[in-house]
């Protein structure tokens, strides 16, 4: 037996099973990994509290999606709602990007997306500031600079 | 002996977890995985506390000796040693 401050199971389990407690209506803290959500959620650090959605995905929430790969196979990402691009024929696209990342989206369904970050907490359990990233997003062409300077903060 | 309230055994895969629950919250930070013998241990201890408002190692040591072939012995250290972990890990109280 031993104790697990942070995940210890491999998240291809754990992810499945968080979505099945949020589809009961269950709010799920848990810790992700990765450095795409820099410099909002330092991953493996910082841990954040999943809600499942009362109400339609907008732009600057950071959501938890699934992306199918294969019949039987999906990835899970934990990235910012930066676009939608409406569709009535075949329904909305949601666009993800990590904040962290200078290129790169994930291009969803509405029914990807599992959950909304309602809080993001520092390992001492106190609260970071949930902000929506615009003025991040605004700063993008610069975002390669400035990701640096972060990294060297830390 | 007691255990701790809020807390849930769920099965992943081949692993056994105890993760920390509330009515809305279900807390993977707070977690402690466990092998077999553990997770039935822990059922063991978890059924004797709301029934009987607690539970010895004497109690557990004779279940474990019931479920699986074991000797007396090894199942008493056993048992010891898996106590010791989890009043550590603030799980039970005594």
């Amino acid at each position: 037996m031993s104790m697990t401050p942070h995940l210890a199971i491999a998240s291809h389990i754990l992810l499945p099973e968080i979505e099945r407690l949020l589809s009961e209506g269950k709010d799920v803290r848990f810790t992700p990994s990765g450095v795409s959500m820099r410099p909002f959620i330092e991953g493996d650090k910082d841990s954040v509290i999943l809600s499942p959605f009362s109400s339609e995905p907008r732009r600057g929430d950071i959501v938890l999606a699934r992306i199918p790969q294969t019949k039987d196979e999906n990835t899970y990402v934990l990235h910012r709602l930066i676009r939608v691009e409406h569709d009535t024929t075949n329904g909305n696209i949601y666009v993800l990007q990590g904040d962290g990342n200078l290129i790169g989206e994930e291009r969803c369904k509405r029914e990807w997306i599992v959950a909304r970050v309602t809080a993001i907490e520092r390992p001492n359990g106190r609260k970071k500031c949930l902000t929506r990233g615009y003025i991040w997003y605004a700063l993008k062409p610069i975002r390669k600079y400035l990701l640096k300077i972060y990294r060297h903060l830390l | 002996m007691k255990t701790i309230d809020g807390f849930r055994l769920r099965k992943l895969g081949d692993e056994y977890i105890l993760v920390g629950e509330s009515m809305a919250l279900i807390n993977f930070n707070k977690m402690i995985t466990f092998n077999d013998t553990a997770a039935f241990l822990w059922e063991q201890a978890q059924d004797r506390t709301s029934a009987h408002g607690g539970f010895t190692a004497g109690d557990l040591c004779k279940a474990l000796c019931d479920e699986y072939d074991v000797a007396p012995e090894k199942a008493l250290s056993d048992v010891d040693a898996t106590l010791d972990a989890w009043l550590k890990a603030g799980i039970i109280e005594a």
